[in-house]
């Protein structure tokens, strides 16, 4: 599957939230984003984990996410471009990082060659951007060509479902998602925000108000409705620094309430646990038609 | 624990002035409220009161946010409360119901503000209502019915017992909750005592011991085999002091004291220290240790060595221990940033693994996850809290993967700054070699073994940008062999044996390499090298580099000093004489004029009469201690007291005493054993930088007073017959004092011949009654005793010690002529197995045969003492040794010159170069007579 020669080679970020082996094996090259502390500046996943930031964060420190600059990128697409004839980068949706400004840097820099490195704004994150990587590398194994591949991620971006539940509004704060006002009622009221893609930007979708364990349960019930409507082969329960616990709690509840083929359980990276904070979790799927 | 305790109370007192905070601002609208509808109803006296009211309670929140003063706030709210309260009470507000609202006083009141002040202000409201309902003054305020006037201050009263009985209750589990926090306070106290003690105890024998082989390291004519034994002695002695450590680093952890020490190093010799302590751990476990290091990774590093160390060792160590079969693979990369690198470790081993509920707990302190399956595995459980508040505390991150039953993998990352950005290993000429690599990975029972060296070898390969082939059949590099020539192979010692005709045969013309376990080493051919498992990066350059290569392993095991100072003085101050020993040894390559004293007054006697640059100086001494010196020392008068650098010197390297030593006036601190590293930045730091010089050839060499025993012809060693008595064990010595049978020997002449003195001073300090210079005294005796091979001796002078702490005189009473006869005893039988005669009557210096000697004029014995000037000018030792050597065949006149050249020669001996020049000066003005 991974090495023979191919028309199209797929890219994509750290930020995809899909495990490296899964990546590996659909031969999928990933760049990791770079974190930075008040000590230096960390790779996420390789060097800095999600309950690192977490740590980190909860000490008092401060953490700071950014995409690779361009040159990496560069490096990166013409590695890629030695194996394939074209290079498709999935990207993190450009209304929250550089990611895709920086890409499209590095595709001026390469000159003629850059023609061939198509950047796609995948208009998500986390492992709602995954399904689009999947999609894309899958599609490249069949021989599909680069436009084939574009038009069918055009097609599939709008109907993946990217939402998350955060435990608190402490995180979304400190990274200006929300104001202060908003994380003070929610400590106060014990207001759980949920967040979900529209049209490539995050925003607040509703509260949901009460324990977090009830407030779990309430968010799958809700984020699952409409499960006609629903594409069962597959979903991902993404999370940050949740407990075991509450993980087997959440995959019952969405396996009570819709079932899937394939329920992934994957880890939020760093940066996007450095924006949403421990606990948060999301349960993300496609759905048949928009 | 102790921590959580506190923080609920810190936080339990936050939140009542908070609380109360918020319950006055609410007070303060609620009168101001009120004020605005009595102003709306036209009632004027209710406006002024609670206009008043209400800018009391916000003069109050004002109050709260300037001061946050609990005390302020209760009386000054309380009071307003009352008035108003009463206020309702007289006037009965609304058709009397506002009485009501007196009911809220006992419980807000003695909740909120506690039993003291909110108690006091219900009874006292319940005292002032019953008094003006029970008499005839209430005939003045509003007309309550008769039922209530007897039945409300009844009812107010029952409330306010009832409040102030659930408070007291709370109260008193409040206290119980204090209470515990003491308790713990002292039980943690307690436990630091422990760990003061402990480490002293097991750090001053592994002083001797680490401190000699450092000693033995630095000399220069042993062979590679002995300095690699001895490398290991100390690096087992380290391992020892890493178990106390631990505990201690935790200690550090948990009060926030740890102290990170910035400095350069080389990843080399971090790396080498750690696989030499995996080697060790192994043992002969069937698992391999394959380690990956980035070639690339800069020489000078700058960061905590020794930390990154210890959380490497600890990594690794974890890995043996849990790893049964299979492999333990290190990989050590970098990544390049504008600061410097970040410095990245891996650890990955083929173990039990660890579940995800383990995951979760893992990086706890005292907890080893799993214990049913670990039961077998040593260990405090603190490894890995140590590692990761460590790595965290030098602005990095670890981290951990793990599949139950297949293994884990540890990773760490620091970011470091990069003094010398050269790789720190690399091949000379990399377009010559074209090497291969033999391994028959049939032999390997778990695939990921034969993957990982597939792997490392073609890194090696990319990384080194060498030809290196791999080979993991026999006939496939016989055909490779046939069609083209290496320059070098590498191959297993299985390999080997199974294809001993082959290999040896082309080792004529290729560099045949086989790499083998310490443990079952085989003989090879001389033809043929052996390197050591493992196999990485630097053992296969140092292979094609054509180095020696004990020699490039680690530039730490021939201890090279990066400068010497060889007009500092030093003055170390030590009772302990074999400390001394250790110390003097340890500072010779640095050139030094070092002196010793055993004792806090003649040190400051010898700093009256000389001029010192640093003094190194023993925390626990007989008479005066270290603090009690240096406190004497800077109140002498002069700034150059006052400034001179001086440096605790102690095995007590427990929490905080860094802290105590520089609260009593001195620099800094060294802990013992004394890592050179340690020694090294205090000379730095301390010494003035105009007596700091590189390191000329000619100070490397090896220390003169050593170099003048080699220039001799060198005679076989007289073997002397080891010593087994109840009394004496030297074999016990010899391990004691580092491995070395000449080094044991020294120290046990120095305890032979204090000896006497000291023993006449215990019985001094006995017959005075003088029991805590008598406790140090014998403190001294215990470890001298054990270092020396005296375990009999060395207990009993530790339980009069033990006695001596503890008030126990009668048993000192009772023992000590026991325990100064054992030490006349064993000081006997030192002085029998080394030959030397009993110091009682001293021997008067044997006359020189005047009518021998060569009689020359006073003009050339002036040469002589010129040219002694001039060298002790230059510190050199050989040359006044030669001259003095020379001068003393002579005679002027009567004047037989070799006595007075002997005691010049003496001083030089002992590096006092000044009083050998002035010596040199005084014979001349003799002969001139």
């Amino acid at each position: 599957m991974a090495l023979e020669k191919k028309k199209v080679g797929i890219l994509t970020e750290c930020v995809c939230d899909l495990p490296k082996s899964t990546l590996r094996n659909w031969g999928v090259d990933i760049l990791y984003f770079l974190v930075e502390t008040e000590s230096g500046v960390f790779t996420d996943t390789d060097e800095i984990t999600a309950e690192n930031v977490i740590d980190h964060m909860e000490n008092g420190g401060k953490t700071e996410s950014a995409p690779p600059p361009p040159e990496v990128y560069r490096k990166s697409f013409e590695k890629n471009l030695r194996r394939y004839d074209e290079v498709i980068h999935v990207a993190i949706s450009s209304h929250i990082s550089h990611s895709c400004e920086n890409a499209e840097k590095a595709v001026k820099l390469m000159g003629d060659n850059g023609k061939r490195v198509h950047i796609f704004d995948s208009e998500h994150l986390s492992t709602g951007m995954g399904f689009l990587v999947l999609r894309a590398a899958e599609l490249a194994n069949q021989g599909c060509t680069a436009d084939k591949i574009l038009s069918e991620l055009e097609d599939l971006k709008a109907r993946v479902y990217t939402s998350f539940l955060a435990k608190n509004a402490d995180y979304l704060y400190r990274n200006g998602l929300v104001p202060s006002y908003v994380k003070k009622l929610c400590t106060a009221l014990n207001i759980h925000p949920v967040l979900a893609m529209k049209n490539g930007d995050l925003k607040l979708k509703t509260i949901i108000i009460g324990s977090y364990e009830s407030a779990c349960r309430y968010y799958v019930r809700q984020t699952l409705k409409g499960k006609n409507n629903i594409d069962k082969r597959s979903a991902f329960v993404t999370h940050s620094s949740c407990s075991i616990k509450m993980l087997k709690a959440i995959t019952e509840e969405v396996n009570n309430y819709c079932k899937f083929d394939k329920l992934t359980v994957t880890d939020a990276s760093a940066t996007i646990s450095s924006n949403c904070g421990p606990g948060t979790f999301g349960v993300l799927f496609v759905r048949k038609d928009m | 624990m102790l921590k959580l305790l506190k923080e609920l109370k810190k936080d339990a007192e936050k939140t009542d002035i908070r609380t109360i905070g918020i319950l006055t601002i609410t007070l303060g609208f609620i009168s101001l409220f009120m004020c605005i509808v009595n102003i709306v109803t036209k009632s004027s006296v209710m406006v002024a009161i609670t206009g008043v009211m209400s800018a009391w309670f916000i003069i109050n929140y004002l109050v709260y946010k300037k001061w946050k003063s609990f005390s302020a706030l209760s009386i000054n709210t309380l009071t307003a409360v009352a008035v108003m309260m009463m206020y309702f009470v007289v006037t009965g507000g609304k058709d009397g119901f506002s009485i009501v609202w007196l009911l809220l006083v006992p419980p807000i009141g003695i909740f909120f503000y506690r039993l003291f002040y909110g108690g006091g202000c219900s009874i006292l409201m319940g005292i002032i209502t019953a008094v003006y309902m029970w008499s005839p003054l209430h005939e003045l305020g509003y007309a309550y019915s008769d039922t209530y006037l007897l039945r409300f201050p009844m009812v107010y009263f029952f409330e306010t017992i009832v409040c102030i009985y659930i408070n007291y209750t709370l109260w008193k589990v409040r206290k119980k909750q204090d209470d515990l926090i003491v308790m713990a306070q002292q039980a943690n106290n307690t436990k630091s005592d422990f760990l003061a003690n402990m480490s002293h105890e097991i750090r001053t024998p592994l002083n001797s011991v680490v401190g000699m082989c450092e000693l033995i390291l630095r000399e220069s004519d042993i062979s590679d085999t002995v300095r690699d034994y001895c490398f290991n002695i100390q690096n087992s002695g380290r391992s020892l002091l890493s178990i106390i450590n631990d505990i201690l680093d935790f200690s550090k952890i948990e009060s926030g004291k740890m102290e990170l020490i910035s400095e350069e190093f080389n990843i080399a010799s971090t790396l080498n220290d750690v696989i030499n302590m995996a080697i060790t751990r192994k043992g002969d476990k069937p698992i391999e240790i394959i380690v990956k290091c980035d070639p690339d990774i800069p020489v000078g590093l700058v960061g905590d060595e020794l930390r990154i160390r210890q959380v490497m060792i600890n990594l690794v160590t974890n890995a043996i221990k849990f790893t049964n079969r299979g492999c333990v693979v290190i990989r050590v990369s970098q990544t390049k940033h504008d600061y410097g690198i970040n410095l990245s470790v891996s650890v990955a081993d083929t173990g039990i693994g660890i579940s995800p509920e383990g995951l979760e707990k893992l990086f706890n302190s005292f907890q080893q996850i799993n214990t049913k399956k670990n039961r077998s595995v040593e260990g405090a459980g603190l490894g890995l809290a140590i590692s990761r508040n460590l790595i965290t505390s030098m602005g990095g991150f670890i981290n951990v993967s793990s599949v139950e039953g297949s293994g884990s993998e540890f990773r760490f990352v620091v970011p470091l700054k990069v003094s010398n950005s050269d790789p720190f290993v690399s091949i000379k000429e990399p377009e010559k070699i074209h090497a291969a690599c033999y391994i028959d990975m049939t032999k390997f029972e778990m695939p990921r073994v034969t993957k990982e060296y597939a792997a490392l070898i073609s890194e090696l390969r990319t990384e080194l940008n060498t030809d290196f082939e791999m080979f993991d059949c026999i006939a496939a590099l016989r055909r490779a062999v046939s069609e083209k020539k290496y320059t070098h192979l590498f191959t297993g010692r299985e390999e080997y044996t199974a294809n001993r005709d082959f290999l040896e045969g082309l080792s004529g013309d290729t560099e045949v390499v086989v790499v083998q376990d310490r443990l079952n080493a085989i003989e090879l051919p001389s033809r043929m090298k052996c390197i050591f498992k493992p196999f990485y990066v630097m053992t296969a350059v140092s292979v094609f580099n054509n180095e020696k290569l004990l020699a490039n392993i680690n530039e730490r095991r021939s201890s090279n000093v990066r400068f010497v100072a060889p007009k500092a003085r030093v003055l170390i101050v030590d009772d302990n004489i074999i400390n001394l020993k250790v110390a003097v040894g340890l500072m010779r390559p640095y050139h030094m004029q070092v002196l010793t004293v055993d004792s806090g007054r003649a040190a400051i006697s010898m700093l009256r009469s000389k001029d010192i640059h640093i003094v190194f100086m023993d925390h626990m001494m007989p008479e005066m201690d270290g603090i009690e010196a240096t406190k004497a020392i800077r109140s002498m008068e002069g700034t150059y007291y006052k400034n001179l650098p001086i440096i605790a010197l102690t095995a007590n390297a427990v929490n905080g005493v860094r802290d105590m030593y520089i609260e009593a006036g001195l620099n800094d601190f060294i802990a013992k054993p004394i890592e050179l590293s340690a020694l090294d930045r205090v000379l730095k730091t301390w010494l003035p930088r105009e007596l700091i010089q590189a390191p000329s050839p000619r100070s490397e060499r090896v220390p003169a007073k050593e170099r003048r025993k080699t220039e001799k012809p060198k005679e076989p060693p007289k073997e002397k017959p080891s010593i087994q008595s109840e009394l004496l064990s030297s074999e016990t010595g010899v391990f004691y004092t580092g491995g070395d049978m000449d080094a044991y020997n020294e120290i046990l002449e120095v305890y032979v011949r204090k000896a006497p003195e000291k023993h006449a001073q215990i019985q001094q300090l006995f017959n005075e009654k003088s029991w805590k210079n008598y406790v140090i005294e014998v403190h001294a005796l215990k470890s001298s005793s054990l270092t020396i091979g005296s375990k009999p001796l060395s207990e009993l002078a530790k339980e009069l010690e033990l006695a001596g702490k503890a008030g126990n005189y009668s048993l000192i009473e009772e023992k000590n002529s026991a325990m100064l006869d054992m030490y006349l005893k064993v000081a006997e039988l030192g002085r029998n197995y080394l030959n030397i005669a009993a110091p009682t009557v001293e021997e008067a210096p044997a006359e020189p045969d005047k009518s021998s000697l060569t009689q020359i004029t006073a003009e050339k014995a002036g040469e002589f003492i010129e040219k002694i000037k001039s060298a002790c000018e230059m510190f050199d030792g050989d040359e006044v040794a030669k001259i003095c050597e020379e001068a003393s065949q002579y005679a002027v006149g009567d004047i037989a010159l070799r006595p007075l050249f002997d005691g010049v020669k003496a001083d030089v001996d002992d590096f006092e170069y000044d009083s050998a020049a002035e010596k040199a000066a005084a014979i001349s003005e003799k002969i001139k007579m």
